[in-house]
């Protein structure tokens, strides 16, 4: 009878054999350039691969330049909203976070996440037929992530799984004093000739902590006027706020160097943006967490316009 | 002497290293080679009335030649195939000759490995089956190493690794598997003696293809896990099996990573003059094959098996036949024997033998997830609801001897026929077809007698009604001769009324059998357990010659 216990062991050795893809789609992010002390991650569409062409690149377009506001000596805060054009209360909560936005202006960072099921369009009806999903299926996996058990539902600077409304002023206020633990400073470029971002990051530590940190990217477009189911009304002139349109650096974002008091570290992604894209209304969103899944806490944000 | 070198250096590999010479010759003499072979050639004609064209080789050919040496627990065998070039209807890819099945195998006590080339099956396939059917073109042998292991009485263990045949190479992906059978009467005493028999079996089969797509990040190893159990007790027979397949992104499915299942449950009764079989199965997303780009029967490594009868009547067997639909169907089967005895009311003077078959398929019931562009799930599926209708079929079968001189079969069917799924017709109307068919054998004498096949297919949809009458003399045990027509008479339009004329003549003599036809073929779909593939129409002169020792 021991032999049987064996068998159990052969069928966990094939499954050994068996890789579950959560992201369909490849990054877009090339191989890493140094220059000038800054860890250059360039879009492979842009075919830059070595630093005479980075310095090409950037030397051969015209770029437009917006920098985020300071926050050394504040923690900024993200609320990461999971929202659908046809959940009929989820305009509720993006007027409670224009409301927190009213109170906390830029320390608090918003983000509207499309997914599940009221995020599915209906590609050939004459109404909800826009995809507000970001590409990759990064919502999702947040979703799960994040433990999404309802719309609207969000999580302040990802503490703990999303909640309700009515939750969210709590977490922000029970953080919003915290001394910051980095300066995540931003710098964004914008070429709208060839639709491209270049977004600076300089993180310097003001404290070593123990955990390892990533660093995310987002692009979020603001003010796009289409259809919403708005408590049972479905109004084809809802303004959609601060919805996620790419996560530039993959689902989890990049691992930074071990944290070390004023220790400087430099990123400057480059990507591009659809040229369907509101411009003025695009902002880059850039925030620091804890990497350890038990976790993902943010500890520091910052967000900036493309132009 | 080359051959016995050969076999020497086998058997020394193998362990039979302390034969002296005499003993060599002693062993020689135990062994045995059998083999089979078989050659079809067609000579073809255009022939214009019917679309059917000839191939600029004008003549076309297929052959192949089993060997097998067997000698106690050791056995090597070897396959030269030849297609110069393949019959039409057969796959492009079988071009030109070669050994394209060679193996060795030995046992050494509860252990058997086998090297080279085999042929194997977990379960009912739903996670793996490799096999060859020639008719089709179909063959999936493995190529690599296979090593089964009774463990104890009742537990036997399979394991392989390999790649599959594709033509004469083989597919870029690796295929790896496990099975194990367990008897639970063998190995617990308590069941020894129990009227219940259960057996038991898991298997897990997983397939590397390396990842070069630039659009997607697609899965390297790509994982079927099955488990099954088989319960008897006296006339009452019960099959079940359940397979899931990791995500899977093909060319079959459109590249989404919805894992795949399936499932197939299967129960019996049977007692004297009577057998009874109900079947159900269901396949979601379940086409695994060992590269993902691969469509037809090419590479498949698990097979999903049709419920559906095969008929082998020529109306019925290849104008509408089903195939499996690999990206998701539910079917269900019932199928019942029943023998009138003889000196009963309707079973007469000889008894009569009657046999009602239904089955049915439905597509899955889905609903899109529009997600191409997110987590490309695909779609979702109720498992308890059905789609689109695919097939239907419900048919009866009766056989009567009415003396001793004359016998009789008659068929009645009723399809219902999904062209644009089954056929991939888009636009063409689902096929509604009742089918009458009556096989007489008028036996002379002894030695003569006379076949005499009337079918008749009729439908107001596809190319409209059809007919068929064969004779066929026999001239037994040696000779037959036989003259066939298939009439498209109610073809909507009258250039296509054609007549399919055939004869055809043919020798049997112990183990071999010579056949020469000449006429016309219709173009239709051949199919073998819901694997189907297309033939064209043809004409000219047909040569077959089998042969088995």
């Amino acid at each position: 009878m021991k032999i049987i216990k064996l068998l159990p062991l052969l069928f966990v050795i094939s499954f050994a054999s068996c890789d579950k893809v959560d992201d369909p789609f490849p990054s877009e992010l090339g191989k890493s350039i140094f220059l000038n002390k800054t860890e250059y991650i360039v879009d492979k569409d842009f075919n830059v691969g070595n630093t005479n062409e980075l310095n090409t690149f950037i030397n051969n377009n015209t770029w437009t330049k917006v920098e985020a506001p300071d926050n050394s000596t504040r923690r900024f805060i993200t609320l990461e909203e999971f929202t659908g054009h046809k959940c009929t209360f989820c305009p509720d909560g993006t007027r409670e976070i224009i409301r927190l936005s009213g109170v906390y202006n830029e320390q608090l960072i918003p983000v509207g996440i499309h997914a599940g099921g009221f995020a599915e369009p209906k590609p050939t009806a004459n109404k909800f037929y826009t995809d507000f999903r970001a590409k990759g299926g990064h919502g999702e996996i947040y979703m799960t992530t994040f433990k999404v058990a309802g719309f609207p539902t969000g999580v302040v600077s990802r503490l703990g799984d999303a909640n309700g409304k009515n939750d969210w002023e709590q977490d922000i206020i029970s953080i919003k004093d915290d001394a910051p633990s980095a300066i995540l400073k931003m710098t964004n470029h914008y070429a709208a000739s060839i639709n491209a971002v270049r977004s600076n990051i300089e993180i310097t530590w003001l404290e070593s902590r123990p955990e390892d940190f990533n660093l995310q990217l987002y692009v979020t477009e603001d003010h796009i006027i289409d259809w919403q189911l708005d408590k049972g009304f479905e109004n084809p002139n809802y303004d959609h706020r601060h919805v996620l349109r790419k996560v530039v650096n993959d689902t989890y974002g990049k691992a930074l160097i071990k944290s070390e008091i004023n220790k400087t570290e430099k990123i400057e992604y480059i990507f591009t943006v659809e040229p369907g894209w509101k411009a003025q209304d695009m902002e880059v969103v850039a925030f620091i967490f804890n990497s350890d899944q038990t976790s993902y806490e943010v500890i520091q944000a910052n967000a900036a316009h493309v132009k | 002497m080359k051959l016995k070198t050969l076999l020497a250096i086998c058997l020394a590999f193998f362990g039979f290293s302390k034969l002296s010479a005499q003993n060599f010759e002693e062993t020689m003499s135990n062994g045995q080679i059998r083999g089979n072979f078989q050659f079809d050639m067609q000579y073809y004609q255009e022939d214009s009335a019917i679309g059917a064209q000839q191939p600029s080789e004008e003549i076309l050919s297929n052959g192949f030649l089993n060997l097998i040496y067997t000698n106690g627990n050791f056995s090597t065998g070897i396959r030269y195939e030849s297609y110069q070039n393949a019959l039409l209807g057969f796959p492009n890819g079988y071009k030109g000759n070669g050994l394209t099945y060679r193996f060795a195998t030995f046992k050494k006590d509860k252990l058997t490995v086998t090297a080279g080339n085999f042929y194997e099956q977990f379960g009912n396939g739903l996670a793996f089956r490799s096999y060859e059917e020639r008719g089709l073109g179909y063959d999936n042998a493995m190529d690599g190493i296979r090593i089964k292991y009774e463990l104890m009485e009742g537990i036997n263990l399979t394991g392989l690794t390999g790649k599959q045949r594709i033509f004469f190479e083989y597919g870029e992906g690796i295929v790896r598997g496990f099975d194990a059978d367990i008897s639970l009467n063998s190995v617990f005493k308590s069941l020894k003696e129990n009227k219940t028999k259960i057996r038991v079996g898991g298997s897990a089969v997983s397939k590397y293809q390396a990842d070069q797509d630039s659009r997607y990040v697609l899965p390297e190893n790509v994982a079927t896990f099955a488990g099954r159990v088989n319960i008897n007790r006296g006339k009452i027979n019960f099959n079940g099996e359940y397979a899931y397949k990791s995500n899977d992104p093909s060319g079959d499915n459109g590249f989404i990573y919805k894992p795949g299942e399936a499932i197939f449950l299967q129960s019996s009764y049977s007692q004297k003059g009577l057998g009874l079989v109900l079947s159900a199965k269901r396949n979601d997303n379940m086409s695994f094959r060992s590269n993902r780009t691969e469509s037809q029967q090419n590479l498949l490594i698990n097979y999903l098996p049709a419920l559906t009868k095969q008929h082998t009547y020529n109306l019925l067997a290849t104008l509408y036949p089903y195939a499996t639909q690999l990206n998701g169907e539910v079917a269900f089967q019932a199928d019942l024997i029943y023998k009138f005895k003889k000196g009963t009311m309707i079973g007469g003077e000889n008894g009569m033998d009657i046999q009602i078959n239904y089955s049915t398929a439905n597509n899955i019931d889905t609903t899109q997830l529009n997600d191409e562009n997110t987590l490309r799930k695909g779609y979702k599926s109720d498992y308890f609801k059905i789609g689109e209708v695919f097939f239907k079929d419900f048919n009866f079968q009766i056989d009567k001897k009415f003396s001793n001189k004359i016998k009789g079969r008659f068929t009645y069917a009723n399809l219902v026929y999904n062209q644009e799924v089954i056929a991939g017709k888009p636009g063409n109307p689902t096929v509604y077809a009742n089918v009458g068919i009556a096989d007489v054998t008028y036996k002379f004498t002894m030695r003569n007698s006379l076949r005499t096949e009337a079918q008749v297919l009729l439908t107001e949809q596809d190319h409209g009604d059809w007919a068929t009458l064969l004779l066929e003399y026999s001239y037994s045990p040696h000779w037959f001769v036989a003259i066939l027509d298939q009439y498209n008479y109610g073809n909507a339009i009258s250039k296509q009324r054609v007549h399919y004329y055939n004869a055809s003549v043919g020798y049997n003599n112990k183990g071999n059998r010579i056949t020469m036809s000449y006429g016309r073929q219709r173009a239709g779909i051949f199919c073998v357990g819901g694997v189907c593939r297309v033939v064209p129409a043809s004409n000219g002169l047909y040569l077959s010659i089998t042969s088995s020792f």
